[in-house]
């Protein structure tokens, strides 16, 4: 099976006709990717139709064999021994509802008492703690709300409660706080606001946000996150500048960025690497004078 | 008949067009997260590791294995996937026959 991207329109043809598949409840132009023989000849010009046709059946045989290898992997690896700990521990199960040693999830057995505030069950462990907090003897925030528990159950008539009468009246018990929270923040926002005017708060911001980025960026390099930094350099002749490319793998592998520079410029290469994000460092081509250091992984950018 | 060696020409530029400037990652990329989300990557996924267990892990040939999932694997793919992946490659290719087309002239 031909795998090359760069395929003629020939080999469509092939293609098409490797399907063996009759089956197929899609409407239109998609039964033709299930069918079995297609009356295009050789000598066809190809359509925009057809040529989208084999581009999309490249990408998703790619994607395909991609899972099979990862499967196979997966098992190969999992039924032999590791080389570093000699145990068996690339195998772990992947069954729906068990954790990956094979477990029950839930092990709940233990002795659960029912609270006399709430009447709610809780285990011996959690059962101070929650009591603490439903009498509202823990802290600030459960005094409060305790007190509102509390408030809501006695006579409203009653001269110590923390609500007045016209809320309690409502619905809502929460009608007094939220009212309090509403104008704590509205005397926050206008203070603030007198400070400055809005267009200097945004240039401001502006140019933090850019200093704080470089920073950030300069800063990446040397931290310890990176582990991998393969370089490839290339020295034509001792006094031609050096011209080195090397990629970045963090440890999540979620980035990979290529820079590519020889001595005095540096310079985004559309030379195909795949899946290689070319980024320069703050959107303008800098100079990047590298020094090696002793050990291949580590650089300077002055 | 030129234009049919043109047209040809044409389609063999563009796919190769498509791989140099990275559109293939961003459609392939696209593709697999599509893939994923729906589903279809366990499913396959699960297939496989059924069939290499059933054949043992020793005996798996990436032959079998290949032939077994490419003919389950293209037609489990849903057909909105497929619409969808569809309309963006032929927008790609409307944007940039044009000026291919007057690169081969």
């Amino acid at each position: 099976m031909d795998h090359s991207p760069s395929s003629q329109s020939n080999d469509d043809v092939e293609n098409f006709s490797q399907n063996p598949e009759d089956s197929s409840h899609s409407p239109g132009y998609i039964d033709n990717f299930n069918s079995k023989s297609l009356s295009i000849q050789p000598s066809d010009i190809p359509t925009k139709g057809i040529l989208a046709f084999s581009i999309l059946c490249d990408l998703l045989d790619e994607c395909i064999l991609d899972v099979a290898f990862e499967a196979h992997r997966e098992t190969k690896l999992a039924a032999s021994v590791c080389q570093l700990c000699n145990s068996e521990c690339r195998s772990f199960v992947t069954q729906p509802g068990l954790d990956i040693f094979g477990n029950r999830p839930q092990q709940n057995d233990s002795p659960k008492f029912e609270c006399v505030n709430c009447k709610r069950p809780y285990p011996s462990k959690r059962y101070a703690p929650h009591l603490e907090k439903c009498l509202g003897l823990a802290g600030r925030s459960s005094s409060r709300v305790a007190n509102l528990k509390i408030g809501n159950d006695r006579n409203p008539s009653s001269p110590y409660t923390t609500l007045s009468e016209d809320n309690l009246n409502q619905s809502d018990s929460d009608g007094g706080l939220y009212i309090e929270k509403f104008e704590k923040k509205r005397k926050k926002l206008n203070g603030k606001s007198r400070r400055s005017s809005p267009a200097k708060y945004t240039k401001s911001k502006k140019q933090k946000s850019i200093i704080s980025e470089t920073v950030e960026e300069t800063s990446a390099f040397s931290s310890s996150k990176l582990c991998k930094c393969s370089e490839n350099s290339t020295l034509d002749s001792p006094n031609s500048p050096i011209k080195r490319s090397f990629s970045m793998e963090y440890s999540d592998g979620s980035k990979n960025i290529q820079y590519k520079y020889n001595g005095n410029s540096a310079s985004v290469d559309t030379s195909t690497q795949s899946d290689n994000d070319y980024i320069d460092i703050d959107g303008d081509y800098d100079t990047i004078e590298v020094l090696q250091t002793s050990n291949d992984s580590g650089y300077i950018i002055k | 008949m030129s234009e049919s060696e043109n047209e040809q020409k044409l389609a063999s530029e563009l796919k190769s067009r498509i791989l140099e400037t990275q559109e293939r990652n961003k459609l392939k990329r696209l593709l697999t997260k599509r893939l994923r989300d729906c589903g279809w990557k366990d499913k396959i996924k699960k297939r496989c590791v059924d069939k290499i267990r059933t054949e043992g892990v020793e005996n798996i040939k990436l032959d079998q294995l290949e032939e077994y999932v490419l003919k389950h694997g293209r037609e489990a793919v849903p057909d909105d996937v497929k619409v969808e992946m569809l309309q963006q490659i032929s927008s790609y290719l409307d944007k940039h026959v044009s000026q291919l087309e007057k690169n081969i002239k």
